[in-house]
């Protein structure tokens, strides 16, 4: 198989590759290919670590003279450092070293230059201030309190709405809005709305919620003379590198990053924060390895959040519900900065989802000062279907539609926005038939009030990306007796990739699971791959160790056929063994003629190929839920959940639906609890840690459904997987708000769906409670 | 997360105990440190020196004693969830206390000497006409739980002294404990406590309490004098739970989780579901 | 400094340490039993269970000057003689983890919940599993595995 790397200049669009490679002349794993590991539910290679508290974490690290750090962080919402003295903290024994802006490098800037690594204007609390190294956390933690510090506060801006009037507080010299709005439009919007018999406009909100991955982040810094090696819980160990490299002016290959085990990642790891390069220096300053861990609080104040959101929403549609406009006017709130520069894509899933001629959307983003937001599992796409998806269920109930009929009255089978075919066009109504079927959709009886506790059902569907796509690299070592090392330069955040590319390499190579290795997470060790984010690693770094297997089987074929006087053509392996079509008694296994072969041995090398350019890669899902209500007291409870998510060829069942749990589960959260509160008075975060902000705990999920959909995408890749990371968490957040307006009557906009909105929702509907049965308009059901 | 630095003493009987008290001025008393080793950690406290009494067997145990029973300071919350011989009311209560983890190491003692406003125990201990028995230097004293929650975290302790154990009657009727959890902490945003008899088919003896609501555990009595004589059924205990805003007055208090206004909305209907679940057990 | 002397996984040991010393970073730091994780660090998600004097706690609440005589199992103790634990083997044989970092201190939390309710429903075991938080695997398989492991005891 030629592999052969081309340069493609980029001229400026999403569509062109820096480089990509040949892959043409690979096999694929269509419709009617059969399985021996691909498919099956594989318990994960790495569980045994994680089973005996073997597995090692970036703050599990341990090395000899190692150092503790600490961050003091600001009090203040905004406010410029006056004074720092250090004096008293440096004078602690155990205390090595200390960074501050008195005495850190000028020259490193973060947040889109608009911060120094240590600023003197601080622009949310927990904005770095100062950091210790010293012998142990707690003296870290005393020297803190010996710093002296004195600040100027600063007027300060929480609420958005007042982040837009001209006379606000400025978060940034230039204003608080983060840039010109982004707008888009097709066909004529404002004429779509004229053409409408029926018009919802809605506002609704989102909270800022935070991450919460149950490890903080952290890293280990350690030197050896100019070379600089990081143990970091990071998504991406390559992005760490390169940012690290270049904020501290080292050639890369002086800087390696490992990661060998990571609690949670959900996009706040994606990036390396200020505490990576912090550790960096501080391991410098003080010629010992230092160790660097946020705390639950520092977690949550100045580690990333998914930004808040205001949605105006406006859907236009015809009787019979064809939709005739798509409007939203979006307002993100990013926080005191951007992080990498991102604010996330809330107007995509308007632009996508439906099939109607004319959309308009407007985002802008906005400066407030508290902590920056950075991705969040399936950010933009969960805040945005929280809006348009209850937008819909609205719609359906002013037409007298089934909120599923309305959404298959619309049904776009092509991606409206690039004017090209959708690689799987009916994926998504494959979905609403799974989902709908094992829930019983079409045949839900409501059962009668109990009491004060009333039930309803809702719906919501989703469209994200998650097809992977090039560059990523991976090596497969063939070993003497037989066993196999694939080599990769991406990384496990939890998701269990290990496993899913062992599958694939044991697939290709014909090997049971247990003669494969995966290593990974060290940028030392392996070659290139991309930053675990936007649900990508299996579909972007499994076709390169696909590519790769194909060819050291190519190799080991030719090998084998060698030995067995055979043309290559006419050999298989099957368990381990190489066999002639035809012939059983002609054979060897692969041990046999690696054996042979040893100490010489086959190095396979393979990269992942572009995406088909002729088709748009998505992915898609729908959820139903029941919930009960209860009208005196509003607390919400979700007592079942049917999903059925497109993710392209499923590689290993069980991680599937634990994707998909997980995601529901935070859904569940976002939905009903998450949210950090702060006093907008004070600035303060009032729930800065896990005593006040409340994460679903196993006692507030119900048994959930994964209904597989098993629908292999070439488009996207050879082996046919799409991403499952993200998309479970989007559609259940709306479907849980439309199955309360179902159960109750009422229509809550804000998320979470607290007990107190949906009390006083009541209260201003109260004639809506004594409907015994609300609404529920389900076509064909008598 | 790290306290700040004290000094540690260990008392293996009471009288260490209070000799150690009486030489660290200052010092705090932990026992399982459920509530202690957070505030610490938090440095909302500063003592310079911990004196543990976790150990202290006189301090341990239950004991019945014909119509009451006595639950030593330092019983867990895991132990009295589990014991047979307390009020329905209590074990509930106990059970609901935090996870199993944390009713591992909580005490009794502990919880109601901390007396933190949304604590569910000193809820149940006021309902039920629980004695707090405390033991100083100079000897012991009994306080009646009702008058042992003065103020938000403030009791009727005096330094120097210790809770060594509670007395619960064991004889006064159905009881009940029916709590919204805060979701995060699972401490009580409103917690009611109820205990009925019921003779000739009406009720015969009322007591009620709630807890998260105001600064600490309060008696219902507008509450309790609603129900006595009338027979229990939905209409005579849902006007018996309304009158609880005249118990609340106006001291109701908010928080992130729960604002004054939804507190007191929803008070009624723990204070009804208590007093269902006691009456059920009546007899 | 306090002499502390305790058995941790079926080996005594005696350290000098500072009075405020959490036992969890005894464990971590002191020990070098990484496997018992911070999370919180407020006694709410249980990813610092150990099993003390037989029962589970979170040690992130525990002073390791109270632990002084205390008899602890950490998840390196567990497995006895290379064999997993069967709660450890239902954690892997059921997906009952992703990214890990709970792992330990669930299963800790989970054996005593089987070994104090052999017959364990799933809605024990969902109330029983409150102290511990999990961000990714949505509970579900861990339920599942629990539930494995009372059915081949109970069952």
């Amino acid at each position: 198989m030629p592999i052969q790397h081309i340069k493609v200049l980029r001229n400026g669009t999403d569509e062109e590759e820096l480089k990509v490679v040949e892959t043409t002349g690979l096999p694929t794993w269509d419709a009617d290919t059969k399985f021996t590991v691909v498919g099956r539910p594989q318990s994960r290679l790495e569980g045994l670590e994680k089973v005996t508290g073997r597995a090692r974490y970036s703050y599990d690290v341990r090395l000899s003279g190692q150092l503790y750090a600490a961050v003091l962080r600001s009090p203040y919402p905004h406010a410029r450092i006056r004074h720092i003295d250090t004096t008293k903290a440096e004078q602690l024994p155990g205390v090595h070293a200390i960074l501050s802006s008195a005495n850190a490098p000028d020259d490193i800037t973060w947040y889109e230059e608009k911060s120094k690594l240590f600023d003197k204007t601080l622009r949310f609390i927990g904005d770095e201030v100062a950091a210790v190294a010293a012998e142990s956390e707690e003296f870290a933690q005393d020297a803190l309190r010996l710093i002296e510090v004195a600040y100027e506060p600063l007027p300060f801006v929480i609420e958005v709405e007042a982040a837009l009037q001209p006379d606000a507080p400025r978060v940034h010299d230039k204003g608080n809005r983060v840039d010109e709005p982004t707008i888009y439009e097709r066909g004529n919007a404002a004429a779509g709305l004229r053409e409408a018999d029926v018009v919802i406009e809605q506002t609704y909100t989102t909270q800022t919620a935070v991450h919460n991955s149950l490890e903080p982040h952290g890293c280990t810094a350690f030197w050896e003379g100019d070379q600089l090696t990081l143990w970091e819980s990071t998504q991406g160990i390559f992005e760490t590198r390169e940012q690290v490299a270049e904020k501290l002016g080292l050639p890369e290959h002086h800087v390696r990053v490992v990661k060998e085990h990571m609690g949670g990642g959900f996009g706040s790891k994606q990036v390396p924060w200020k505490q990576t390069v912090i550790a960096a220096l501080l391991s410098k300053q003080s010629g010992h390895p230092v160790q660097l861990m946020l705390d639950r609080e520092a977690e949550n104040l100045a580690a990333g959040n998914r930004n808040a959101t205001v949605q105006r929403v406006r859907l236009g549609a015809k009787r019979d519900g064809t939709l005739t406009a798509i409007l939203a006017d979006i307002q993100v709130v990013v926080g005191a900065y951007m992080v990498g520069g991102e604010a996330s894509e809330v107007n995509g899933m308007y632009e996508r989802l439906y099939r109607c001629p004319n959309v308009r959307t407007e985002q802008i983003g906005v400066y407030i000062n508290a902590g920056p937001c950075v991705a969040f599992r399936a950010p933009g796409h969960v805040e945005a279907a929280f809006a348009l998806e209850a937008a819909m269920d609205e719609l359906a109930r002013a037409l007298q539609l089934d909120p599923l009929t309305l959404r298959n009255r619309n049904y776009s089978e092509i991606d409206q926005k690039k004017e090209k075919p959708l690689s799987m066009p009916n994926a998504l109504q494959v979905c609403y038939e799974r989902a709908t079927a094992a829930f019983g959709w079409q045949t839900y009886q409501r059962p009668a009030p109990t009491g004060p506790k009333r039930r309803g059902i809702g719906i919501a569907a989703h469209e994200w990306g998650g097809s992977g796509q090039p560059p990523a690299y991976a090596w497969i070592k063939l070993n003497g007796d037989g066993t196999v090392d694939v080599v990769t330069g991406t990384q496990d955040i939890g998701t269990g990739a290990r496993t899913g590319l062992a599958q694939v390499a044991a697939e290709v190579l014909g090997l049971p699971i247990e003669q494969i290795s995966v290593h990974l997470g060290d940028t030392a060790k392996g070659p290139y791959s991309p930053t675990s984010a936007g649900s990508s690693t299996q579909a972007s770094v499994g076709p390169a160790v696909f590519a790769a297997a194909v060819e050291a089987k190519r190799q080991l074929l030719e090998v084998a056929a060698k030995l067995l006087e055979e043309e290559p053509e006419r050999l298989e392996i099957r368990d381990g063994v190489v066999m002639v079509e035809g012939e059983p008694e002609n054979k060897l296994t692969v041990a046999e003629v690696t054996g042979r072969l040893a100490p010489h041995m086959i190095i396979g090398q393979g990269a992942r190929g572009p995406n088909a350019k002729d088709k748009t890669i998505r992915t898609f899902g729908a959820q139903c839920v029941e919930v009960e209500v209860d009208v005196e007291t509003g607390e919400i409870t979700v007592l079942r959940v049917v999903a059925a998510h497109d993710c392209g060829r499923i590689i290993n069942p069980t991680m599937v639906d634990s994707q998909v749990f997980g995601g529901i589960t935070q859904g569940v959260g976002f939905a009903l609890t998450e949210e950090r509160i702060v006093d907008e008075k004070r600035g303060l975060v009032l729930n800065a840690n896990l005593e006040e902000y409340k994460i679903p705990t196993v006692a507030d999920i119900p048994q959930m459904t994964n209904v597989p959909v098993n629908l292999p995408d070439l488009a996207a890749n050879p082996t046919g997987v799409k991403g499952i990371g993200e998309p479970p968490l989007v559609p259940t957040a709306p479907a849980i708000a439309n199955a309360v307006f179902d159960a109750i009557g009422v229509r809550l906009r804000h998320a979470p769906l607290s007990r107190r909105q949906l009390l006083a929702a009541l209260a201003t509907q109260a004639e809506s409670i004594d409907k015994s049965a609300p609404p529920h308009t389900q076509e064909g059901q008598s | 997360m790290y306290p700040p630095k004290f000094d540690y003493y260990r008392a293996n009987s009471l009288s260490e105990a209070f000799s150690l008290m009486q030489e660290h001025g200052g010092a705090k008393v932990i026992a399982g440190g459920h509530s202690l080793i957070p505030s610490l950690k938090l440095r909302l406290a500063d003592p310079g020196a911990l004196i543990d009494i976790g150990r202290i067997g006189e301090l341990k145990g239950i004991t019945a004693n014909g119509n009451s029973t006595r639950i030593g300071a330092l019983t867990t919350h895991a132990i009295v969830a589990a014991a047979k011989n307390l009020p329905q009311g209590l074990t509930e209560a106990a059970g609901w206390i935090g996870d199993p983890q944390v009713r591992n190491r909580g005490t009794v003692g502990g919880n109601i000497a901390h007396a933190d406003p949304a604590s569910d125990l000193p809820t149940v201990f006021t309902a039920l006409g629980a004695t707090i028995n405390l033991t100083g230097p100079g000897g012991e004293r009994s306080v009646a739980a009702q008058d042992f929650f003065t103020g938000l975290f403030e009791t009727a302790l005096q330094e120097g002294e210790l809770v060594s154990s509670i007395d619960v009657p064991t004889n006064g009727g159905g009881s009940a404990y029916a709590k919204l959890f805060n979701p995060a902490s699972r401490y009580a945003v409103v917690g009611c406590a109820a205990q009925v008899k019921v003779e000739n088919g009406v009720c015969s003896a009322a007591s009620v309490a709630v807890g998260g609501l105001t600064s600490h555990a309060t008696k219902a009595n507008a509450v309790e004098a609603a129900l006595l004589g009338k027979p229990l059924n939905e209409a005579t205990i849902a006007a018996a739970a309304a009158q609880i805003s005249q118990d609340l007055g106006d001291d109701v208090m908010g928080d992130l989780h729960a604002s004054a206004d939804y507190r007191r909305s929803i008070a009624p209907i723990y204070v009804a579901q208590a007093l269902t679940a006691a009456a059920s057990r009546a007899g | 400094m306090t002499q502390v002397s305790l058995t941790v996984n079926g080996s005594p040991v005696t350290r000098e340490v500072e009075p405020r010393l959490l036992l969890v970073d005894f464990l971590r730091d002191t020990l070098g039993l990484t496997g018992t994780n911070i999370a919180c660090d407020t006694s709410q998600c249980g990813a610092c269970t150990i099993h003390m004097d037989g029962m589970a706690v979170k040690s992130c609440t525990v002073l390791a000057v109270q632990a002084d005589g205390s008899t602890l199992t950490t998840i390196e103790g567990l497995a006895t003689n290379g064999v997993l634990n069967p709660m450890q083997q239902a954690f892997w044989d059921q997906h009952g983890l992703q990214c890990g970092f709970c792992t330990p201190g669930m299963i800790m939390a989970a054996t005593k919940l089987v070994e104090n309710n052999p017959h364990i429903t799933e809605a024990e075991i969902r109330h029983g599993l409150e102290g511990n938080m999990c961000r990714c695997t949505g509970y579900q398989n861990i339920v599942n595995a629990v539930a494995q492991v009372a059915a081949g005891k109970g069952g």
